[in-house]
């Protein structure tokens, strides 16, 4: 029988990847309660009021492009709009040939669109070198692994296979002290920064009102990629606007608090362009790309509600799911409880409908998200499309049910056989019994004690 | 078609709601620079006083021009950012709620001297202290700025906390009264 991807995952994995995940995410779905309850005297108002918010934004989403093109225009940033991940990459290859024809290091600040769109292999594939410059990143990459949580992407991960990467890759002796293997990343790390000619970075909130581009990050590898190097490269999807910048304080409170339980990141770096002709440092060219891929699409149809989202991972730390499977059981950059509604929504139900499955529908998910996203309905309602598209193979193979249960001659018909299933082979039965003994039947029949109770 | 137009094509004109009011603010009733101090020790980092021109003794110091005037003359020798082991910045704002410190970029101020040596002093005003972040975002300067919230951090390993990533390990506030 076809399981859902997801579980036979979950199946595979080791059990140290799996205490890794669970405790991780244990831990931040415990700081993130005590942050909120500490910086908000009613946090569900302030997730009410961001869900408001990013609504706004949604529906008046063409205006406020506009508007942030303009602002943007007129504070020295270049603005190009890509329509789909093949536009946006080629878009920001050409941006770079333009800054270093010959190619070389490009600093890359961890991003999930760039994830999305799958740039660094097609950067290195024509003669760049992108460098991922956060801790987590950098060790998904030496590693040729991909993100396994949208926030911190080496969950999946201990020390003693970070330890192992660092040393098979020379990154000095051997050795799983945290402090000193970040240190060795640093230094490696900072050369990179001094060298590179181009960084790259996603973009957590533009401002509409005034043009200015919010990133937060607690390594400080974000400001460097975008402070450093020549030309800065900044890649959003078109939802991650905000009206103004007095919506900002809310919205840096409640990522912070729900991604990694802090009252606020180490840094909110807030880009107005790109170096003045006065200033001392930072890049000569900022570029923004604006990335449509499927939103649009999704904004027009019946998951638009999931592009509120502004990526804090909660719902991945919450997901009983998640906890157990690990993000990579999800096949997509965006996993979790957002990325089963956020990936079909945008790839197509056909495609990837199936991991709607990958939930347990006890709404955890929709209790944490800092703007209220109704992921539980979204999921019932994907599971439903993706089995009429046929997406998903029915298990419990309900079309044998609603037949029998619509046909009362079928029914009882199909009752006076069930004792005999129990005896049969039946390919229904095989992910039962794979691990255990199908009971017997006990007992009397309902009907017949029914009609001879009296 | 260009990207652009297939875009705001594709983009749906919707419903003309009311744009919706900013948050309420949370209310600091404690003392604006207890608060700050609390929650900057909270995140690693240190006051301190004009005390701390001697710890300075024997470093390369890397000190922005509109903080030089808070300095003696003998304690700014570098002119390279990236080989400064202190950077030494003149703060606009600080957030009590927060602890956290509002810089912008100038032509006397440069943007990596908060964020390429390991050691951050940065110079506040006893008069520039504010309550909330939404106070310091309406005082924004219009140049490229950017709040510090203590030091650079990481928990990618394993969540365990180790400062100094990339960014200062050290933070260092001092609150002068001129």
């Amino acid at each position: 029988m076809k399981r859902p991807p997801a579980e036979a995952y979950a199946r595979s994995l080791p059990q140290e990847t799996t205490d890794s995940v669970r405790s991780a995410s244990v831990l931040k779905t415990q700081a993130r309660v005590d942050t909120l309850a500490a910086a908000f005297d009613a946090p569900d108002d302030a997730r009410l009021q961001a869900a408001t918010i990013k609504d706004y934004v949604l529906d008046h989403l063409k205006d406020l492009l506009l508007q942030l093109e303009e602002r943007c225009t007129a504070n020295g940033i270049h603005v190009h709009w890509a329509k789909n991940a093949e536009s946006a990459r080629n878009l920001i290859l050409g941006l770079c040939q333009e800054a270093s024809p010959e190619g070389g290091v490009i600093a890359k600040a961890k991003s999930m669109a760039t994830e999305e769109i799958h740039l660094n292999p097609f950067l290195e594939e024509r003669g760049f070198q992108p460098v991922e410059t956060d801790l987590g990143e950098f060790v998904v990459q030496i590693d040729h692994d991909t993100p396994s949580h949208i926030v911190t992407p080496i969950i999946h991960k201990n020390r003693r296979q970070i330890a192992e990467s660092f040393a098979r890759e020379g990154i000095g002796e051997y050795t799983e002290d945290a402090n000193e293997l970040a240190m060795r990343a640093r230094a490696r790390l900072r050369e990179d920064f001094r060298q590179a000619k181009i960084g790259i970075s996603g973009v957590n909130f533009a401002i509409a009102e005034t043009g200015r581009l919010v990133l937060v990050e607690n390594e400080g590898n974000n400001r460097f990629s975008t402070t450093a190097p020549d030309v800065h490269i900044a890649l959003m999807g078109i939802e991650k606007i905000l009206p103004g910048e007095s919506d900002l304080p809310l919205f840096l409170r409640l990522l912070a608090g729900s991604a990694t339980g802090q009252k606020l990141t180490t840094y909110v770096h807030l880009i107005s362009g790109p170096r003045r002709e006065d200033e001392l440092d930072g890049p000569g060219t900022v570029h923004l790309v604006l990335l449509d891929n499927g939103r649009s699409k999704v904004l027009n149809g019946p998951y638009r509600e999931i592009l509120r989202c502004i990526r804090c991972g909660a719902c991945l730390n919450v997901c009983p799911v998640y906890r157990q499977a690990s993000g990579h059981a999800y096949g997509h950059v965006y996993s979790g409880p957002l990325g089963a509604v956020l990936a079909p929504a945008l790839e197509g139900v056909e495609k990837l409908g199936h991991l709607a499955k990958a939930s347990t529908l006890c709404g955890a998910c929709e209790e944490v998200c800092p703007v209220r996203i109704p992921i539980p309905s979204m999921l019932l309602r994907l599971r439903d499309e993706a089995v009429r598209a046929g997406a998903v193979h029915d298990p419990a193979q309900w079309g044998m049910y609603v037949q029998g249960a619509t046909h009362p001659w079928q029914w009882k018909a199909g009752l006076t056989m069930l004792p005999m299933a129990s005896k049969l082979p039946h390919p229904m039965k095989s992910g039962w019994t794979e691990f255990r003994e199908l009971p017997s039947r006990q007992g009397r029949d309902f009907r017949r004690w029914w009609h001879d109770r009296s | 078609m260009t990207d652009r137009e297939a875009i705001l094509t594709a983009l749906p004109v919707g419903e003309s709601t009311v744009r919706p009011l900013a948050a309420a603010e949370p209310q600091i009733s404690e003392d604006l620079w207890e608060r700050f101090a609390r929650e900057l020790r909270s995140l690693g980092g240190e006051i301190v006083d004009a005390s701390v021109v001697e710890r300075l003794a024997d470093k390369r110091v890397w000190c922005d021009a509109d903080a030089r005037p808070f300095l003696p003359g003998t304690v700014y020798g570098t002119s390279d950012v990236w080989e400064a082991e202190v950077g030494i910045t003149l703060a606009d704002y600080a957030i009590a709620e927060t602890g956290s410190l509002v810089l912008s970029c100038s032509g006397e101020r440069a943007r990596l001297a908060s964020l390429a040596p390991p050691i951050h002093l940065a110079i506040v005003r006893r008069s520039a202290i504010l309550g909330t972040l939404e106070e310091a975002v309406i005082r924004l300067s219009s140049r490229t700025s950017v709040l510090v919230t203590g030091t650079s951090r990481t928990a990618d390993i394993e969540g365990i906390l180790v400062r100094g990533i990339h960014g200062p390990g050290e933070v260092w506030v001092w609150v002068s009264d001129e």
